[in-house]
């Protein structure tokens, strides 16, 4: 009997645990990727405002796109999402990120200055988001680690690095804003 | 999400499971809270507190966010006639249909 009074009070921690996590820790996590976002999208649309950039001008169009996408679909930003778009997704080298960096080399040094830097910042959120707070991810981590001190040579098609996961992610966001127009009875947050 | 659900119900099926036949689900229920310490009490009062709080300060969060984006967006729509959105609710919160 003692065994199912132990049992019940650690079915009960368990199921806490579970509602914690799932219904607390994962909302807060997407809310809190988001609330960086708004934060370099107000940015940038300060930066438009003060007469930095053209409120049409393709390189803040395009940055502000991605991060409406970003901030839309936070939601499917999961590590194994991302691992498995990396891994099986057709994923273009040549994508619209590209394009926009091409161009945004161009620009005068204030100019790239301030793109560059907000682009720098929705990739480091984007890292974080997918990467920090992922249990799964750290055990990935910790296998790499521990493949990496063993010198265990693995063959295997993965990302070269961080940056093409950002990368992959703004590829996704960009197609997937751009898939759905709908405004239907949504406020314009 | 739901693996981890039917894991933990899984568990505790399994740990009953033996049980069966000699004890009510009554027994069992005052055998738990007779058991029950008031530093037990204590605890799931912290946590259930814990849990408790933060979820009315996300509503409260989600309500000041409801008062201020439609004006944050009328105004900036001044400056930007094509303003794009990010298609979230007013509340912040995910479109129920970009869930799917």
């Amino acid at each position: 009997m003692i065994t199912i009074v132990n049992a019940s009070h650690l079915v009960v921690g368990l199921f806490a645990l579970w509602f914690l996590y799932f219904f607390c820790w994962h909302e807060h996590r997407i809310d809190t990727y988001r609330q960086r976002l708004f934060g370099v999208r107000d940015d940038l649309f300060d930066f438009a405002a003060s007469g930095g950039i053209k409120f049409d001008d393709p390189a803040y169009t395009t940055l502000r796109d991605l991060s409406n996408g970003l901030i839309r679909f936070a939601h499917r930003l999961t590590f194994t999402r991302v691992w498995a778009i990396v891994l099986f997704g057709n994923f273009s080298r040549s994508n619209r990120m590209e394009a926009w960096m091409a161009d945004v080399k161009s620009r005068p040094e204030a100019v790239r200055g301030k793109l560059l830097k907000a682009h720098e910042q929705i990739a480091h959120a984007s890292l974080w988001h997918v990467v920090a707070w992922s249990p799964l991810a750290w055990i990935c981590l910790l296998v790499a680690l521990f493949v990496g001190l063993l010198k265990v040579r693995v063959r295997m098609k993965v990302v070269q690095g961080p940056r093409d996961i950002s990368a992959v992610l703004e590829q996704e966001a960009l197609e997937q804003s751009s898939l759905v127009e709908d405004d239907s009875c949504l406020a314009a947050v | 999400m739901w693996f981890s659900l039917v894991g933990i119900s899984a568990f505790f099926y399994l740990s009953t499971k033996s049980l069966a036949g000699h004890y009510t689900f009554a027994d069992i229920g005052i055998k738990v809270m007779g058991d029950f310490k008031i530093s037990e009490a204590f605890s799931y009062l912290f946590g259930a507190g814990g849990v408790g709080y933060g979820l009315r300060e996300r509503k409260l969060r989600r309500q000041t966010t409801e008062r201020l984006a439609h004006r944050n967006s009328t105004l900036e729509q001044l400056v930007d006639p094509n303003r794009s959105s990010s298609h979230l609710t007013s509340r912040g919160t995910t479109n129920p249909e970009d869930r799917t």
